[in-house]
């Protein structure tokens, strides 16, 4: 072997693994495409599924929008506090999220009642506090069922709905749903699975390394 | 010894360490684990721990009075519930699906796991508490 093809044979390597290294997160949802002309050229912009502003009520009786994770990254679900299926999992597992990123101000999680009827402000502090939860990092919302509903299954992708089949009587996933600094939605995790939570911690990280 | 002897000893031998009672128990405390994981262990998790302040703990001073074990397995409970100290307020949604059968394998199971029983909790005592239960 001369020595170009060792220079070539590093130069893959180097590619190969500069690629490994550096795992993207995909941009989930629907997207399209813009025309537009710029100093007479024409370019392609894409227009990726962006989360819309929203405003809800925490476990603290604040007011909660989009604004409050401005520049955050966040993971998001739907449950309802009598749930006795898979939410307290999906708690118990979003707690290792919770305590691995607990007091980096750039994380956040945003667990929506899809019981607005019974989990009042009231009974979210309670369950909030029972959980061990302190401050406003993990912060649990309650508001208009519609709109709760409509965030779930419009904007984060997911089921979220009254259902009389259903244990407990909503039938709702399991998904863990990780919104970027951009609002853009970077992942789905199965918050009952141990392997996809981890998967989701790690993701979180590269989320937070992510250049701007 | 001759061969035949040896043979009916250990027969023996093994039949002893069995008996039909012994059997029957490990078949309620497998079946009652197995039902635990599907309706309990969500919240009171497979290691009995619990969940923070949320769920309490499977504690051996509620698993004694096995009557109120079958009515709080059936029926649910709510209220403030004082569990190894600790007070928890939450509802317990019952389970009007579990069998008496059902019932009275969980409950052998946690008495086993928990609170080192080797007696079985019989369908016909969690049949008869059941009729009795106060809510």
């Amino acid at each position: 072997m001369n020595n170009w093809h060792k220079v070539l044979g590093s130069l893959v390597i180097m590619i190969l693994t500069l690629g490994c290294s550096a795992r993207k997160l995909p941009i989930l949802g629907e997207r399209e495409t813009v025309q537009r002309t710029v100093d007479g050229q024409q370019v392609t912009d894409t227009l990726y599924h962006t989360v819309p502003d929203f405003k809800f009520v925490n476990q603290n009786a604040d007011t909660v929008t989009a604004r409050d994770f401005a520049g955050k990254i966040y993971v998001t679900d739907f449950f309802f506090t009598s749930c006795p299926t898979i939410c307290p999992i999906m708690k118990k597992k979003l707690l290792e999220v919770y305590k691995k990123y607990q007091g980096n101000p750039n994380f956040g999680i945003l667990s929506h009642t899809i019981d607005p009827r019974h989990d009042s402000v009231a009974v979210l502090h309670k369950y909030a506090k029972d959980l061990g939860i302190k401050g406003t990092q993990w912060q649990f919302v309650t508001g208009d069922r519609q709109k709760i509903y409509d965030m779930g299954q419009k904007q984060y992708l997911v089921t979220a709905q009254e259902d009389a089949t259903s244990p407990g009587g909503f039938n709702h996933s399991a998904a863990c749903i990780l919104v970027d600094k951009q609002k853009h939605l970077r992942g789905m995790y199965d918050g009952t699975s141990d392997k996809e939570v981890a998967q989701l911690i790690l993701d979180i990280q590269i989320l937070l390394d992510e250049k701007q | 010894m001759n061969k035949i002897g040896l043979f009916l000893v250990i027969s023996c031998g093994l039949w002893a360490c069995q008996t039909k009672d012994e059997v029957k128990f490990d078949q309620y405390v497998a079946e009652g684990y197995s039902l635990y994981g599907i309706n309990c262990a969500n919240c009171h998790q497979e290691n009995g721990l619990g969940l923070a302040g949320l769920y309490p703990p499977i504690a051996k001073e509620y698993l004694k009075d096995k009557a109120a074990l079958a009515c709080m397995m059936r029926n649910g409970m709510a209220g403030k519930m004082v569990v190894e100290g600790k007070v928890y307020n939450r509802v317990m949604p019952g389970n009007l699906t579990l069998k008496d059968l059902e019932i009275a394998e969980i409950a052998t199971y946690l008495g086993s796991r928990w609170n080192n029983e080797r007696t079985i909790t019989t369908t016909d005592s969690v049949k008869s508490a059941l009729l009795r239960c106060a809510n």
